[in-house]
């Protein structure tokens, strides 16, 4: 019956103007996944990462053998692990992942790094800049959300032992649960393309323990009062009155 | 279709979509308004008119007056060394909040959380929506833990278990913040996000007061980074380690 199929039609196209208009948050799209929640990240039991395992050109052995963690790196300085170091490296602590239909944001709990997943569709930012988390594109394949990243900073490294990477590092990750042993894991498959440094592209898995039970802390806070706790100790007593002792500073 | 199917046919069609957009109510409960985006704090009201965010002098109890007095003069005597950025710490609730410098907080509101970030000191704040009291015995941190529910299209949020230790913003361990955001629209229509905090700590001030900050939307904008220590970071890198306290670690 034509004018059932037409009510039908409009029906379905007033419901659409209705949550169109208006404050009205959108009704949110079902994800093929649901990362949300807070992951512990499981130890690996190969290190891919271990120099004898990879193959390095001579400007990464170069590189490598002029590590200095002192000197070069930043988490020395509070400044951030980066991408991927933040999600291959800083276990035990937590991750956090706030998921949205449009937005994946990873927040790491060791040093406060945060990561932006666009899943929208947009295109990069022309130039694109190096920076510590780099720009993330993602999109669903299936239940597993494949994501690019592109612009991480050369002056990051990809693990504690200093392994370098240029600006032109691709990080591939694919991201689904999956669950075993009667817990939720989130599976990372993360494959690092730098033909600068390597020979052929490393690829890792992550795991990740689903943990909801557990909290974040404020991890950059930590970081920064570790080095500066006597300053602020000492601007806690101003606080309370007592007069400042000049040359408290560390 | 003939003319006359036109009416009821349109008449059909609203009676279906009422009961379908109630069906779907029913099945997600989906809040009033959705604050995510990217926020611009702005030192404009609504009206157009410059907007103080805390008040010129908060009504501290005499003992209180008395030690922000005296900080006030030393500090305002060696600015360099009683400047809070020199420590790269980040800021504590309030203070986030009433940041009306440019730089721009970026809220992502889920179900049951509203997660604010924010561009200065890379700082994160969450908001539970899902009906929890704080757990008790928290170890006050610098943004608090924070609760929120909704009031028709305002979303109430108090927060405790704040750190002390804010020397232009003084409070102790007994702070209470609610906060009420609501979108407004200022006099040429435009969105924005409105946060009016009440400030209660009778161990500190005599009564509540009231603070006030606003934000404007900023589409397609994405959030860059901001680490304080970049800086020191930056002074390594070109080798004058000189100002790094904690390079000989």
């Amino acid at each position: 019956m034509p004018q059932l199929r037409m009510a039908l039609v409009l029906a379905l196209a007033f419901c659409g103007l209705t949550s169109a208009t208006g404050p009205a948050a959108a009704a949110p799209t079902a994800a093929p996944a649901d990362f949300t929640g807070i992951w512990v990240p499981a130890e690996r039991p190969t290190d891919t990462l271990a120099p004898d395992k990879l193959r390095m050109t001579d400007r990464a052995h170069a590189a490598l053998a002029a590590f200095d963690p002192r000197q070069h790196d930043s988490t020395r300085f509070c400044m951030p692990y980066g991408t991927p170091r933040n999600t291959l490296a800083t276990a035990p602590y937590p991750i956090e992942i706030v998921q949205r239909p449009e937005r994946l944001t990873l927040i790491f709990d060791r040093l406060g790094d945060v990561r932006r997943v666009f899943l929208d569709g947009r295109a990069r930012p022309d130039p694109l800049w190096p920076t510590w988390l780099g720009h993330s594109l993602g999109h669903w394949e299936g239940k597993t959300l494949v994501i690019e990243t592109l612009g991480l900073t050369k002056e990051s490294i990809l693990n504690d032992a200093g392994l370098p990477h240029t600006d032109d590092l691709r990080v591939v990750e694919r991201l689904r649960l999956e669950s075993r042993d009667g817990t939720q894991w989130l599976v990372d498959e993360i494959t690092l393309t730098d033909p600068a440094m390597y020979e052929q592209p490393i690829k890792v898995v992550q795991r990740f323990r689903r943990a909801d039970g557990a909290t974040m802390s404020e991890g950059s806070v930590t970081c920064l009062l570790d080095q500066w706790r006597q300053d602020l100790e000492r601007r806690n007593q101003t606080l309370a009155g007592e007069p400042a002792e000049k040359g408290a500073r560390p | 279709m003939i003319r006359g199917a036109v009416v009821p046919t349109l008449k059909a069609a609203l009676a279906l979509s009422a009961v379908l957009m109630s069906a779907l109510a029913a099945a997600a409960p989906s809040p009033p308004v959705d604050f995510t985006g990217v926020w611009m704090p702005t030192a404009l009201g609504p009206d157009g008119n410059r907007n103080r965010t805390w008040p010129a002098m908060p009504p501290m109890l005499p003992a209180v007056q008395k030690a922000y007095d005296e900080y006030r003069v030393r500090a305002d005597a060696d600015p360099e060394e009683y400047d809070n950025a020199r420590s790269c710490l980040p800021y504590i609730m309030p203070r986030p909040m009433l940041v009306v410098a440019q730089y721009p907080l970026e809220i992502q509101q889920t179900s049951d959380r509203l997660t604010m970030i924010f561009e200065l000191h890379n700082d994160v704040r969450r908001i539970y929506l899902d009906g929890r009291t704080p757990p008790s015995g928290l170890r006050p941190t610098w943004m608090g833990y924070s609760v929120g529910h909704w009031e028709g299209d305002t979303l109430i949020v108090r927060t405790t278990s704040v750190r002390d230790g804010t020397v232009d913003q003084p409070h102790g361990p007994r702070l209470t913040l609610t906060e009420r955001f609501r979108l407004v629209r200022d006099k040429d229509g435009q969105t924005m996000l409105e946060d009016e905090i009440t400030v209660d700590d009778p161990a500190t001030y005599t009564a509540p007061f009231t603070a006030r900050n606003y934000f404007r939307q900023r589409p397609g904008v994405e959030i860059g980074e901001y680490f304080c220590s970049e800086d020191l970071w930056q002074q390594n890198l070109s080798g004058n380690t000189t100002k790094i306290p904690w390079r000989n670690n």
